[in-house]
């Protein structure tokens, strides 16, 4: 496309600045700041910076700040807490008891319960011959499995569901895999799976130290490390200073 | 093929074995007892996880025995395709130095020698040269790979890891803030809350900082968006995609009931 001066002059673009007629002043004006500037000895402006009188920017000390020195909670901490009473108030579909069985007496009551809700409301023992019979049909053992899991607290696997047949090879399930405390989080099975608490001692005189957790002990140890390193370059450094003085 | 005399009594006991075989063929030994040919899986409802009925599952897809080698080489076939290579080393065609032969054939005194690019010398090409994106895919029957994926979705169904979502033929109402299929919808229109809901879930089921994989069959935009947050620890795969690397790896395999029907019509062997 062809430009002609005639098309650049006819209208001014928004992007220019406003037209200055009298540009040399421009050179005038950077004149004039320079000379306002008074020079200083050289030596002088040492002296200052020595004695300390005039703090430069590098040279100024820096704010201690402690945990102490902020008032109020941490940032992360509240959304934390905010987060959580925002979840607890979702409404939910609980059908599942948050409270997991944990004794037999309890377990043996549950299923009684599931039980007679199927056979309109009849009284038993956990020993009645009734519980040792397989189910009717797959509708019962249905309502059956799904009442236990609600009063217990557990999802029983499917592969279990299919297996189990009575009432009695449920209970005997769950005394194995649950109420032995195989899931829980200490395996009685195995070493080391006493876990004492402060709760579990109510005298004075007995005080628990918990379990150390692998990562806390790492992190300790970190940090005693790197205090120890800091500790050893400083007497390294105040050696060498005595050796220089004593040379 | 026998001749009669000195074979017969061969013959006639070569019938007799023939005989008892397929007679013991068709009968059952005492106490043997027949497999069961199908196994249980509860419909439940999400996110609740509620019970809504029985569904009976063929065994080859929930109740297959383990198979380890399968499992392995379906595995091993998977990270196989997903390799990409970016090595480029220059063949003797395109090596830098000159097509010149090094020396004349006969009379030097030394080896018989070609030229520079060759990949007997130092400095050469390489003899098996390749160029980026390398190709490390190998060949899988397609029957040992869906006996492999229904052997892994067996493992986790033994595991009690597998929960089925779905609402069909279901004895009992799916609740109020419960779905018949995995996806996530907030509490109300005006809230956008569902990343709550899921949140609630996961602490519900005691399934933070789990591997969770989810199998849908169609696209599910709520399960997507409000599980983002979590995104490292949830895995959600269409059906179509699903892999064995995939199911083995996750603590939690959810999947639809029509993603479960996919899976095992697709993979019946």
């Amino acid at each position: 496309m062809l430009r002609s001066s005639s098309y650049v002059s006819t209208g001014r673009f928004l992007h220019v600045s406003a037209r200055r007629s009298d540009f040399m002043s421009w050179f005038k004006r950077k004149e004039d700041s320079k000379s306002n500037k008074t020079s200083r000895n050289t030596k002088d402006v040492i002296a200052d910076i020595e004695s300390g009188e005039n703090k430069t920017k590098g040279s100024s000390s820096k704010l201690k700040l402690t945990e102490d020195s902020f008032v109020g909670e941490e940032a992360a901490a509240v959304n934390h807490a905010k987060r959580k009473v925002l979840v607890a108030q979702v409404p939910f579909n609980k059908w599942l008891s948050s409270k997991k069985v944990s004794t037999a007496e309890a377990l043996d009551q549950a299923i009684i319960q599931a039980f007679s809700a199927l056979n309109s409301g009849t009284a038993m023992s956990i020993d009645d011959e009734s519980l040792a019979v397989p189910f009717s049909n797959l509708v019962n053992k249905f309502h059956f499995t799904k009442s236990l899991q609600a009063s217990t607290g557990v999802l029983v696997p499917d592969y279990q569901l299919t297996r189990l047949k009575t009432p009695l090879e449920f209970r005997d399930f769950y005394l194995r895999e649950i109420v032995s405390g195989k899931l829980a989080k200490y395996k009685d099975a195995e070493p080391g799976a006493i876990d004492l608490d402060s709760s579990s001692y109510t005298a004075e005189t007995v005080h628990v130290v918990k379990q150390v957790a692998p990562q806390e002990q790492r992190k300790k140890l970190s940090n005693i490390l790197s205090e120890v390193e800091s500790l050893d370059r400083q007497n390294a450094r105040e050696a060498l200073k005595s050796a220089r003085r004593v040379v | 093929m026998f001749s009669c005399g000195s074979s017969r009594p061969l013959l006639k006991s070569l019938q007799k074995i023939r005989s008892q075989s397929s007679v013991a063929g068709k009968k059952i030994l005492g106490n043997a007892a027949l497999p069961p040919l199908f196994t249980l899986a509860t419909l439940r409802s999400f996110p609740s996880l509620e019970p809504l009925t029985f569904v009976p599952v063929p065994a080859s897809v929930f109740d297959a025995p383990l198979r380890r080698d399968l499992l392995w080489k379906a595995v091993v076939y998977e990270n196989d395709n997903k390799r990409v290579g970016s090595s480029n080393p220059p063949g003797r065609s395109e090596n830098g130095y000159s097509r010149r032969k090094l020396l004349p054939q006969k009379g030097s005194g030394k080896a018989r020698a070609g030229d520079a690019n060759s990949p007997t010398r130092h400095n050469g090409a390489r003899a098996l040269a390749r160029s980026a994106p390398n190709d490390y895919t190998t060949k899988l029957p397609q029957k040992v790979y869906s006996q492999a994926l229904l052997n892994a979705l067996s493992y986790q169904y033994r595991r009690g890891n597998v929960h089925v979502i779905g609402g069909a033929n279901a004895l009992c109402e799916t609740a109020e803030h419960d779905l018949n299929e995995l996806d996530v919808l907030p509490t109300s229109i005006q809230e956008d809350d569902g990343e709550l809901v899921f949140e609630k879930f996961l602490q519900t089921h005691g399934m933070a900082g789990e591997n969770l994989l989810f199998i849908i069959s169609a696209p599910r935009a709520g399960l997507f968006r409000y599980s983002d947050p979590v995104k490292d620890d949830v895995n959600i795969v269409q059906q179509e995609f699903v892999d064995v690397n995939d199911i083995l790896k996750a603590r939690r395999v959810f999947l639809e009931l029509e993603a479960l029907e996919y899976l095992a019509v697709t993979h019946t062997v």
